[in-house]
């Protein structure tokens, strides 16, 4: 059974410059033990989407479904005893600052009832987890960013969801610690079989830790499906777009500059692990004694892939342009034409 | 002019002033913490919005606190009388103080619980807390230090009005100080009575700001 399905699901909000659709005619399917990436850029809708998971906010219409119990029908109580089955992270931690660490692990606990003792030896359990079991009875004031979530990752476990929400939970961290986070993350997905969904408006998040993606724009699901497919083959503009995003910001110092063929058709190639380790180009050009022009390039790690993709610009005059693409055909190399490339 | 009678009604004074003080902070808390917090519950984006709730709530607050305290002192006698049985002495000045102190110490409290970072309050949500929870695990104990401070402040305007019942028989030192002061020019004893109460307050403040630091775990 899928874990968490969104049928029809909309949401808009009144705001004194009139109504905001957040969320239009969402549906999706998420199956349980999946990483799931939802991405879009800023106000897209992607935190409403995520809180609409545990009923934070509550669709205007359409439903939810948890584990296949839909949680508008549920009352107050039972959907609180049904958040407790699904952690949530957050951007900014939302850790009590007043409590320490260990308390804060035992919050989510104390709210089932369990007594001190119990609670404590779980927390430590779970600090233990996270790497912080020296930090026990530290205050989150004393912590770094990326220590401070990782209690947020304990304190979201300690009830054993079955579901582990994270709102743009690496967003406040800088390249290392957020690598760091996603290693853990990936852990836990692995080692408890949590379904995660992860929010973000990092490609490169998507990239290293999620097998399913989710595109929105502007409150619609723009693009669905697996991380490995959307990436190699982006079929919306926003795609394209986030897909870029991540080049120049990952990879900015592989990024190689057009000189001076203008004009030429443009292709992006994308090759995976076994084409990686052959000078496809080199032989091409060495084949065909006419010149390309690599615009971009950069490989990357996509679900432990080697994935790499170039921007390629045929010379303007090229008569061979039609042969050279079955060349890379023929190579295992995937391509496209490309129309909306704009320098960056 | 200091005679040990003199001295012993100073002392009687502080302990007096003491007594109407703490015990109009305590019972104005009983009342008035959870009237803030229900200010900031039923709130248009509080926990639980409850329009009519918040709107009498807040119409309370307000009448009591644009009365003049030397006027609600004097209008709630019967009310007083009522409770106490009699209007006058320290006893019966702890009534006015109450209720003067309870609206007070409301929006004070709801200002201190209005701080507390929404994040918090949605990840407890999240969790799976209910309201009531979240007030007392959540609210109330990330609003510490803001209260701690809210309680000193409090304190110290209580103590104030405190004084001013003197004028109509309250007791204390705000007694002392105008039955000698400014019925009988008797000035040394008037400015005695104004340095304790000074110094009263000044110690209020300075063990407030202590505790509240102390408790701040924020840095």
């Amino acid at each position: 059974m899928s874990e968490i399905v969104l049928e029809h699901v909309s949401k808009s909000f009144t705001t004194k410059d009139g109504t905001v659709e957040a969320l239009k005619d969402i549906s999706l399917t998420i199956e349980q033990g999946e990483i799931f990436g939802v991405i879009g850029m800023s106000g897209a809708g992607k935190s409403t989407l995520v809180r609409c998971m545990n009923f934070l906010e509550e669709p205007d219409s359409g439903s939810v479904l948890i584990d296949g119990r839909a949680l508008d029908g549920f009352s107050k109580k039972e959907l609180q005893q049904e958040r407790e089955q699904i952690g949530m992270i957050f951007q900014h931690f939302n850790l009590l600052m007043q409590k320490t660490v260990l308390e804060n692990v035992c919050f989510p606990l104390y709210i089932q009832r369990m007594n001190k003792k119990e609670a404590s030896e779980k927390a430590i359990e779970l600090l233990r987890l996270v790497g912080l079991e020296e930090k026990t009875n530290a205050y989150p004031a004393q912590l770094s960013g990326g220590q401070k979530q990782r209690v947020a990752i304990a304190r979201a476990l300690a009830s054993d969801p079955k579901i582990l929400l994270c709102d743009e939970a690496t967003s406040a961290l800088d390249p290392q610690t957020t690598s760091s986070i996603l290693e853990l993350l990936q852990d836990i997905n692995q080692r408890f079989g949590i379904t995660i969904v992860i929010i973000t408006h990092q490609m490169s998040v998507v990239r290293k830790v999620c097998t399913k993606v989710a595109i929105l724009e502007g409150g619609v699901l723009a693009e669905t499906g697996l991380v490995d497919e959307v990436f190699s083959h982006p079929k919306t503009k926003v795609a394209r777009e986030l897909i870029r995003r991540d080049i120049d910001t990952e990879a900015e110092d592989k990024l190689v500059e057009a000189e001076t063929i203008r004009n030429g058709e443009i292709i992006r190639i994308i090759y995976s692990a076994n084409s990686a380790y052959e000078p496809v180009i080199a032989n091409l050009v060495l084949t065909y004694k006419e010149p390309v022009n690599i615009l971009q390039a950069s490989t990357k790690n996509v679900g432990g892939y080697a994935k790499g993709e170039m921007l390629i610009e045929f010379l303007p005059d090229s008569i061979q342009k039609e042969a050279m693409k079955q060349y890379l055909r023929d190579h295992g190399i995937e391509l496209e034409e490309v129309t909306d490339h704009v320098d960056a | 002019m200091w005679t040990p009678e003199v001295i012993w009604m100073i002392v009687k004074g502080i302990g007096e002033t003491l007594y109407m003080t703490l015990v109009s902070t305590l019972l104005g808390y009983l009342f008035g913490l959870p009237m803030g917090v229900l200010l900031v519950v039923s709130d248009k984006d509080g926990l639980s919005p409850n329009p009519v709730l918040y709107k009498i709530l807040d119409v309370i607050a307000n009448i009591v606190r644009s009365v003049p305290f030397l006027i609600l002192l004097i209008v709630v006698i019967p009310f007083t009388r009522l409770l106490v049985g009699r209007s006058t002495g320290s006893t019966a000045t702890i009534v006015p103080l109450t209720i003067a102190a309870i609206p007070f110490i409301a929006r004070m409290v709801e200002s201190s619980i209005k701080e507390v970072d929404p994040g918090v309050i949605e990840a407890a949500r999240s969790m799976g807390a209910g309201n009531f929870r979240i007030v007392t695990k959540v609210l109330l104990v990330e609003a510490r230090t803001s209260l701690i401070t809210g309680m000193t402040i409090a304190i110290g305007t209580i103590l104030g009005y405190s004084a001013m019942a003197g004028t109509i028989g309250g007791g204390g030192l705000g007694d002392i100080a105008i039955r000698y002061g400014y019925y009988r020019y008797e000035s040394g004893i008037m400015i005695v009575t104004v340095v304790l109460l000074v110094l009263l307050v000044q110690l209020f403040q300075t063990v407030g700001m202590h505790m509240a630091s102390r408790l701040d775990k924020r840095k």
